[in-house]
């Protein structure tokens, strides 16, 4: 995999065991960390920091999220105006992007929520699963406080990228300097901390804490939750009970889950997109010689 | 999809309380409903928080099956005026004066193969069981409260 760092990284000859090793040792207390303020029925379980019990599980979590959102190589997308998006990525994108992203970050006009601003320069391609396997896959990419910021969802997950060649304070090294220039920018553009609120007058403030490893070489990654079974998670309005994080290729990527609360597990990832809007995508990869022709 | 319904209903000003609830079973009182408030339960909720683990086959977990999706509670609106409450399932057309009738939106409460077992896309499977009850016949909708 070493072909595919960035140079400075390759240069520095990281090894990568050793950093995973150093960021389990010097970080061992990574718990539970989204609290809700007004829980007077809290759980013992869920008051404090607690230790996974073992790292596999954890990592096994981590796996099927970064499956959930079904990564393809950019090649494979294809580009498209956000005007003609299916309404339902449209719709779906502004919710979810006021409840994860600070309003200055989001790429819609705050005045006319149906509109994407001029200056942020947003660019959407997307990849349509075909007959037998893969997911729909939206990628947005817009400009956000002078970064480029891109975001792949899929139906069950979305990620959040943060290109680490973008932080001055990482171009040298990924220690200690780095990690508190990037976590600056995680924090002023991810909804770390807010409100959710319920119904009636119910408000429920809430914390996600990261548990910031010394370190962002690739490898490393960490989570706000690692306990919470990413399967029996409650729904996206509260998508901050678990946020997990990793770095590879040189990027930082936020995963947050975009569960239906009511459903035991996910929905199938390869009919998000309405089938019309699928049919329309395809042809427009095929069009565009990314897929083989259809055969007739 | 509860909380915009309840800004709806503020918005014409309806006058009664207003509550967010999560009704779903488990396998030893399958016909009783238990009800959640999502707002107060953390980590939330219905089977999602408590997972019903099969006595002799640890990798079954209980569900709520409506047209094969495997559930852990159907939402609800439970609205309260003069006395009188009913409850309105999430996505249908019913409404119900008992919170055990809401459990009759589901076919059955049936054993599933645990999701942590299965590989991505995670599919809801029936585990190969009879169910463990079956939501039949289904009530007939309660009125809309008539005080004044």
């Amino acid at each position: 995999m070493t072909q595919f760092w960035p140079s400075r990284i390759r240069d520095r000859k990281t090894q990568l065991g050793t950093h995973i090793a150093l960021a389990m040792l010097v970080f061992p207390a990574i718990g539970l960390r989204a609290r809700e303020s007004n829980q007077e029925t809290a759980r013992p379980e869920d008051r404090g920091a607690r230790a996974p019990q073992s790292r596999e599980p954890w990592r096994q979590d981590l796996d099927r999220a970064k499956r959930l959102v079904g990564e393809k190589p950019t090649e494979m997308l294809v580009e498209w105006e956000f005007g003609d998006l299916s309404e339902v990525l449209r719709e779906l994108l502004w919710p979810f992007s006021n409840w994860i992203f600070h309003d200055s970050v989001c790429p819609h006009s705050s005045r006319y929520p149906v509109q994407i601003r001029d200056d942020v320069a947003l660019r959407v391609r997307l990849f349509a699963a075909g007959e037998n396997s893969d997911c729909d896959i939206a990628e947005y990419q817009w400009l956000a406080n002078g970064r480029r910021l891109r975001v792949v969802s899929s139906r069950n997950a979305v990620r959040v990228d943060f290109d680490l060649d973008q932080v001055v304070e990482c171009a040298w090294s990924h220690g200690p300097a780095c990690v508190q220039a990037t976590r600056k920018w995680v924090e002023r553009t991810l909804k770390l901390e807010g409100e959710y609120r319920g119904t009636g007058d119910s408000v429920i403030k809430y914390r996600v804490e990261l548990p910031w490893p010394e370190k962002l070489d690739d490898g490393v990654w960490f989570s706000s939750a690692p306990d919470r079974d990413i399967y029996r998670l409650p729904g996206m309005p509260r998508w901050y009970e678990r946020v997990d994080a990793y770095v590879e290729n040189g990027v930082l990527s936020i995963l947050i889950y975009k569960k239906i609360g009511q459903l035991m597990g996910y929905q199938d990832g390869s009919k998000w997109f309405p089938d019309d809007f699928r049919a329309k995508v395809l042809q427009r990869a095929r069009e565009l010689g990314k897929l083989p022709p259809e055969d007739k | 999809m509860v909380r915009f319904a309840e800004k709806i209903v503020k918005m014409i000003d309806i006058p009664g309380t207003f509550d967010d609830r999560y009704i779903y079973a488990i396998e030893s009182a399958p016909a009783s409903a238990i009800e959640d408030d999502p707002d107060v339960l953390f980590p939330c909720c219905g089977l999602n928080a408590s997972p019903r683990v099969h006595p002799s086959n640890s990798a079954w977990v209980l569900a709520l099956i409506a047209g094969g999706g495997c559930n852990a509670f159907e939402a609800t609106v439970k609205f309260t005026y003069c006395g009188e409450t009913r409850y309105y399932p999430g996505g249908t057309t019913k409404v119900y004066s008992q919170k055990a009738d809401v459990l009759y939106v589901f076919d059955t409460l049936s054993w599933t193969i645990n999701s942590d077992i299965i590989l991505d896309p995670p599919i809801c499977t029936l585990a190969p069981a009879p169910p463990v009850f079956s939501y039949t016949p289904k009530p007939s909708n309660a009125t809309v409260p008539g005080c004044p």
